[in-house]
């Protein structure tokens, strides 16, 4: 039952905004844009995921994406990356994402070597790479990006498309839900599917940040469900010392989280530079703590072994709604912060209320 | 002072633990209660220490004649009723001087400790009852058994009039439980009533003077412990006749065993160490074993001889890929089926089909936020998925596994796909046991395999035990408790302080002779 409070809370919360804006909220205008914003916090959620599965937090992520993004920058404006089309864009974002995956190399391997919490590592993490992007950017933001690279955080693809992919993963999700006879998750899938199409085909097709956040999370949950990775990476969370005797390779395991957290912050800081059309090192501030209150109103505990991917994105569109609500309504930005904190301190104090009721 | 129970019952909700349970302990006796795990004993004395209040169960609980209504734990307390607890109720940060002289100290001055005289003050209290704990030590660097002593002496630092204690000795030395007996006595002529909550029963024979079973909430019979019928008080505490609660060997087996050993051994380590690298400390010193297959082999030997340690060493647990890698050195050689094995983690052990069933289930052996099924598999699910990271899990396959493993055990829990921490003890034993079993192991270390579980799963466990050396399994066993240890084993190999100290070939042994080569 605790899995369907969140869900609960999503949909009241949806209703309200919807209610309060006269219906402005569903046009499928302001949904697609939507979206498009919950794409980055979403991407950054799936990573979180697996950090905080295996009982471990990542504080960097903010700061890897600015890094990642500042590097982007350079490379498209001041290296002249981003006159060169199709290859200076595919160059550009691996750089942006291998940035990531050194961030996450140098957290996954001082918190395996040093045994000093993963707290401690990952803040210092997102000092030193906040440091280092300003250092780089030498402060100011850069900008413009080229054409091809921005398509990455801008584009869409066409209506055709967009029913394409979207009518292929209802009709296997729904097939696959029917054959584990769950009923509700066909539900979920039909109404999901039914909105995604109603928001993008109103508008002007699928936006490509909201098809890498889909795709990684599709793939993500398969990975966490029916997996060995994903089996390891629970049991390192639920146990690690019962984990390790079981034949699990933890510091394997751990490591790898944090090496896959940085490789998503990285390929975030290249979607958000993409969309802005510029790299700013002051990008990306508190991502990190957007991306943990998703996975956490998700049902995903912070103490480890129990989560889902599922969870997760439906968090990230939770505060992605309240986001997109308030700033529809008008609501002054500083009163907009105090609402968010209420909001995810009663979604999972519901969720702890529900738990322990059960037992 | 006395106490009585009158017809008391309580309920959890729909399900009934205790009904109409009635009996009186007089000043200066000892009463053992026994029970099988979830037979009410921790209920009933709970509810005499106040931790469930009065008016949370029905029936008349007296002290010294007067009924007691506790609101809760203080108020038994200032009534003369203190609850030792198994599970431990000390700060491991403070010292073992201000874990006994807490309330004094609170009571003393209000901006000013006088530190010696709080460590002086506790010193003497220990050296008074002869247990031999340093008041300025930390308590959470003490071992268990030192741990168990500072509970019991901040006990009768309360002079409490009503003790109860909860398998008291589970912890200690042969002569710490010496010692311990001996205050018992003392406190008996001092005119106390004490509670003895124990599955041990030579134990009872010596320190009780009567004897309480409880069955399913139930006084299933009350007995004098000195004429202590061990038949007796087993079949009250199952409901059934028990004659002889150790499998017998098949003589077809026993033979094939002898042909066995004229072969080459299944499993052996010459020249075992294990030093921890910081203190220096040998923790195992040159410990040779040969286990040939079909062969229960025990390990014997107090706490902290290091058994669990050997266990541990052999499995790679300290090998080049284990994250304790940097803390501990081992040395020596360990042969698995005539190869010279160099595991760099019990994952590699693994696969060599040798599996281990950790000494704490709780804390090293399972996943309890997990579903029950999934911890089944987690040895051998890297199998289910062909052998590579990435691989997707054959879930027709595991559910298989899981199915035969849970009816091959008799697991019985409130369903596979729930966390099996809701388990009981004895179900949750089980399940780490299944989680062994999956790898259908040819060499098996059992570390304490009937911990804190109820009669009935230990009969079902030392059957399957049997089963597998029928198969032509070794099996390797550690158990603290020496009728299992000796029941079950073909050849006991004793150690002490790390190091073996002799070695007694079965069936029969001389318990008192094994205590002796254990203490020495």
């Amino acid at each position: 039952m605790r899995k369907y409070v969140s869900l609960l809370i999503f949909i009241g919360t949806v209703i309200v905004v919807g209610i309060a804006t006269n219906g402005g909220f569903f046009s499928p205008r302001n949904l697609s844009n939507l979206s498009r914003q919950v794409s980055i916090n979403g991407i950054l959620s799936v990573g979180m995921t697996f950090v905080i599965l295996t009982g471990g937090i990542d504080l960097s992520v903010g700061s890897i994406v600015a890094l990642a993004g500042v590097v982007a920058g350079i490379l498209q404006v001041n290296m002249g990356y981003g006159d060169r089309g199709l290859t200076g864009a595919a160059i550009t974002i691996a750089a942006a994402v291998g940035v990531g995956l050194v961030a996450g190399l140098f957290n996954g391997l001082f918190i395996v070597r040093t045994k000093v919490v993963p707290f401690i590592i990952t803040l210092g993490l997102m000092v030193i790479a906040r440091g280092v992007a300003l250092i780089l950017a030498k402060g100011s933001m850069i900008s413009p990006t080229g054409d091809a690279f921005s398509f990455l955080g801008t584009g869409f693809i066409g209506h055709t498309p967009t029913t394409i992919i979207l009518a292929l993963i209802m009709i296997v999700g729904i097939v696959w839900s029917l054959a584990s006879k769950n009923y509700l998750s066909v539900v979920l899938t039909a109404v999901t599917g039914g909105s995604f199409l109603y928001a993008f085909l109103g508008y002007t097709g699928a936006p490509i940040p909201v098809l890498i956040f889909g795709g990684l999370a599709l793939f993500a949950h398969f990975m966490l469900q029916n997996t060995v990775y994903g089996r390891y990476v629970i049991a390192t969370g639920s146990n690690a010392e019962a984990a390790f005797l079981s034949g699990v390779p933890v510091e394997r395991i751990t490591l790898g989280v944090y090496v896959l957290m940085g490789v998503l912050a990285g390929l975030s800081g290249a979607v958000l530079t993409a969309r802005l059309g510029g790299a700013s090192p002051n990008a990306g501030d508190l991502f990190e703590l957007d991306a943990i209150a998703a996975v956490v109103i998700g049902g995903t505990r912070l103490t480890g072994g129990v989560g889902s991917i599922g969870g997760s994105v439906l968090g990230a569109f939770l505060i992605g709604v309240l986001n997109n609500g308030m700033s529809l309504l008008n609501i002054e930005e500083f009163y907009q912060k105090v609402i968010k904190g209420i909001i995810i301190i009663v979604a999972v104090w519901i969720d702890v209320k529900g738990r322990s009721g059960r037992k | 002072m006395s106490v009585k129970f009158e017809s008391v019952s309580k309920s959890f909700g729909e399900h009934k633990v205790l009904t109409d349970v009635s009996f009186e302990v007089k000043p200066g006796e000892i009463v053992a209660l026994m029970g099988e795990n979830g037979a009410g004993k921790s209920t009933l004395m709970r509810i005499l220490a106040g931790v469930y209040p009065h008016g949370s169960y029905a029936g008349t609980v007296r002290v010294h004649g007067a009924e007691a209504r506790f609101g809760g734990v203080r108020a038994a307390k200032s009534a003369g009723v203190a609850m030792i607890h198994q599970e431990l109720g000390l700060f491991p940060e403070l010292s073992v001087a201000e874990n006994l002289l807490l309330e004094e100290i609170r009571g003393s001055h209000p901006f000013r400790i006088r530190w010696d005289e709080v460590f002086k003050t506790a010193q003497a209290y220990f050296d008074e009852l002869k247990f031999n704990v340093d008041a300025r030590a930390l308590v959470g660097d003490l071992r268990t058994g030192s741990r168990q002593l500072v509970e019991i002496a901040r006990a009768l630092r309360t002079n409490a009039q009503v003790l109860i204690m909860d398998e008291p000795t589970s912890a200690l030395t042969e002569p710490e439980v010496v010692r311990l007996f001996e205050l018992l006595a003392k406190l008996r002529t001092e005119g106390k009533s004490i509670f003895y909550v124990s599955h041990r029963m030579e134990e009872i024979a010596k320190v009780a003077d009567r004897v309480v079973v409880l069955r399913d909430g139930v006084i299933a019979g009350l007995d004098d412990a000195k004429s202590l019928d061990r038949d007796k008080i087993i079949k009250w505490m199952v409901g059934r006749d028990v004659t002889n609660i150790f499998p017998k060997r098949a003589p077809e087996a026993i033979a094939s065993l002898k042909a066995a050993r004229a072969g080459a051994a299944l499993f052996s380590t010459r020249q075992l160490s294990l030093r921890q690298l910081s203190t220096g400390k040998e923790l195992v010193k040159n410990f040779d074993v040969d286990v040939w297959p079909g062969e229960i082999v025990g390990l014997g030997g107090l706490m902290g001889a290091g058994r669990s340690d050997v266990a541990l060493a052999v499995f790679a647990a300290f090998a080049a890929n284990s994250p304790r890698r940097n803390e501990f050195e081992v040395t020596g050689k360990v042969v698995f089926e005539g190869r010279e094995t160099s595991w760099d983690s019990p994952a590699e052990a693994q696969a060599s089909q040798v599996a281990l069933l950790t000494e704490d289930r709780k804390l090293t052996g399972l996943f309890l936020n997990r579903p029950a099924s999934e911890n089944m598999t987690i040895t051998t699910v890297n199998k289910l998925g062909g052998g590579r990271r990435l691989g997707v899990i054959n879930k027709k396959k595991e559910h298989a596994t899981i199915k035969q493993l849970a009816s091959e055990l008799k697991i019985r829990g409130p369903g596979l796909h729930v966390e099996v921490g809701v388990y009981s003890g004895g179900n949750q034993q089980k399940v780490a046991l299944a989680k062994c079993l999956a790898l259908a192991p040819n060499f098996l270390i059992l570390d304490e395999p009937t911990r804190g579980v109820d009669i009935g799963a230990k009969l079902e466990i030392y059957d399957i035990m049997v089963q597998l050396t029928k198969k032509g399994v070794g099996i390797l066993l550690i158990s603290s408790e020496l009728p299992e240890l000796l029941g079950l084993s073909d050849r006991v190999v004793v150690l002490r302080k790390g190091e073996v100290t002799a070695t007694y070939d079965g069936p029969h042994y001389d318990p008192e002779q094994i205590m002796h080569s254990a203490s020495l």
